[in-house]
């Protein structure tokens, strides 16, 4: 369940931090202060998910998700229990690096697109486990 | 406030803005691309034509509505509540969800198992997506995965060829090595019965689709990816038109232990991690469930079984990576693939 946890935080995270500048070729992206939301397309039912990203200083310094039924009662009481506590540090600094790594991963896959000549690249699925291991690596350069 | 699931959008072809809008829109096609995040990986679609922004929002929106039905990992998808209904009780489900299941079990039966949707469990089992660090993984105990074997038939799955379904013995479903796949295909679809006139759609990389021609009359040219994964560069390109694409490889989610790699193709026959001398298979046909199911198939049996499917079963061509880097191709693809991996230590053998 954890697990399931994290990588829906990691998802939702990714995909609102990526609405705010993956794909712009600056390595300094900033974002303006503010809070971000998404929301998914409605399943059959009408349902939906709807995710706050709060960024401050050029970080995120939260992140909530809940599922809404049709009528606007929340859907899964454990998405808003546990989601709703992203301030947990562990969670907090995985959808850092997650984040971090997206972005670094957009921008070599242009590079490489560039570089080869090709219209687009393809090979086995780049799983987000990539994106947070490309964020260690580029942090670990960091500090050398 | 942003309200889409959109990453970015890039117009390369900005519009005259001294021509009225609605005449812009009927005489100058435009190319237009957006990335974003669904299925757990990354989405680019790039269209020409006309009214290229709607079309574009409705791909990303249909990609978003089959991730909600389809993803295992999501508590509220019908996939999730197959896996969990219990009493061998029947689920109608979704008429997308029935056209992947119902093709998941096609190939399942053609390829005797090597592609299965029933795999779920030994996914979990085995957990490589979400291994944290690739030195210091631990194997799953043996009898475990014998055990969990048992229940990773796609025989298990059952229907009423009536948009009804329920899973027995306990098997998971697991459309992840068809899903993106199908989504290729319906975003295809979709291309068509819109003022589309061209389009490139890769889900994850791993599957493409390639609508037309690009707007300068040249095939779109895919750049395959080399089995180093700390190399980005490609052994070769394949020019694509009016055709699907699927590459499946060991070289992004995986481990090592003892100098074996562990990835996230498992054999069935075995319960462990393929190892059949293919590191890569890519797999070129007019269907996109099918190019992925099939690229997870042939790199479970090896290069020989491979050739000898793809021979009887036709439809398709496929270009193989064997483990010494040797690039082999159907007849099919020779003309449609330009070999470029010779300073990369690769060689390549033609079929």
């Amino acid at each position: 369940m954890r697990k399931k946890i994290i990588y829906l935080v990691l998802t939702l995270a990714l995909m609102l931090l990526l609405l705010l500048g993956c794909g712009n070729s600056s390595d300094n992206i900033a974002y303006k202060d503010g809070t971000y939301t998404g929301k998914s397309s409605e399943d059959d039912q009408g349902a939906y998910g709807e995710a706050a990203v709060t960024i401050d200083d050029n970080k995120i310094t939260s992140c909530k998700y809940v599922t809404w039924q049709s009528d606007r009662t929340v859907k899964d009481e454990e998405y808003g229990k546990v989601n709703g506590e992203i301030s947990n540090r562990d969670y907090y600094d995985k959808a850092q690096l997650a984040v971090k790594a997206m972005q670094q991963y957009a921008q070599e896959l242009v590079e490489v697109q560039k570089l080869e000549d090709v219209d687009a690249v393809s090979g086995a699925t780049i799983a987000y486990n990539q994106f947070v291991e490309a964020a260690k690596k580029a942090l670990e350069e960091a500090k050398k | 406030m942003i309200r889409n699931r959109v990453l970015s959008d890039h117009s390369t072809e900005p519009s005259d803005l001294i021509l009225p809008l609605n005449l812009i829109n009927r005489t100058v096609p435009e190319k237009m691309s957006k990335t974003f995040f669904a299925m757990g990986t990354v989405m680019n679609l790039t269209f020409c034509g006309n009214y290229v922004q709607k079309a574009l929002d409705e791909a990303a929106a249909l990609i978003s509505k089959l991730d909600s039905l389809l993803a295992r990992m999501r508590t509220d998808s019908e996939i999730t509540q197959l896996n969990i209904s219990t009493n061998n009780r029947w689920i109608k489900v979704h008429d997308d969800t029935n056209a992947v299941l119902r093709e998941a079990l096609l190939y399942a039966e053609k390829t005797n198992g090597a592609y299965d949707p029933a795999i779920g469990a030994l996914v979990d089992l085995w957990d490589i997506k979400h291994c944290d660090n690739r030195d210091e993984q631990e194997l799953p105990d043996g009898a475990k995965i014998q055990e969990t074997l048992l229940i990773c038939d796609y025989r298990h799955i059952e229907t009423d060829h009536a948009g009804h379904y329920r899973v027995l013995n306990s098997a998971s479903i697991d459309l992840g090595g068809i899903a993106k796949g199908y989504a290729a295909d319906r975003v295809y679809e979709l291309c068509r019965q819109q003022e589309i006139s061209s389009a490139l759609i890769s889900l994850g990389t791993s599957s493409l689709a390639a609508m037309g021609v690009k707007p300068d009359g040249n095939p779109w040219k895919i750049g395959l990816k080399g089995i180093d994964e700390n190399k980005n560069a490609c052994f070769g390109v394949v020019y694509l038109k009016d055709q699907f694409l699927s590459t499946s490889g060991d070289y992004e989610q995986y481990f090592m232990k003892d100098s074996r790699r562990y990835h996230h193709i498992i054999d069935k026959k075995t319960g462990y991690p393929s190892n059949s001398g293919l590191r890569s298979v890519t797999v070129i046909s007019n269907n996109g469930a099918l190019s992925e199911a099939y690229s997870t198939a042939l790199l479970i049996m090896g290069l020989d079984k491979a050739l000898s499917f793809q021979k009887s079963e036709g439809g398709f061509e496929a270009i193989f990576v064997t483990s010494d880097k040797h690039v082999v191709c159907t007849e099919g693809i020779l003309s449609k693939f330009k070999f470029r991996g010779k300073t990369l230590g690769y060689h390549c053998n033609q079929i």
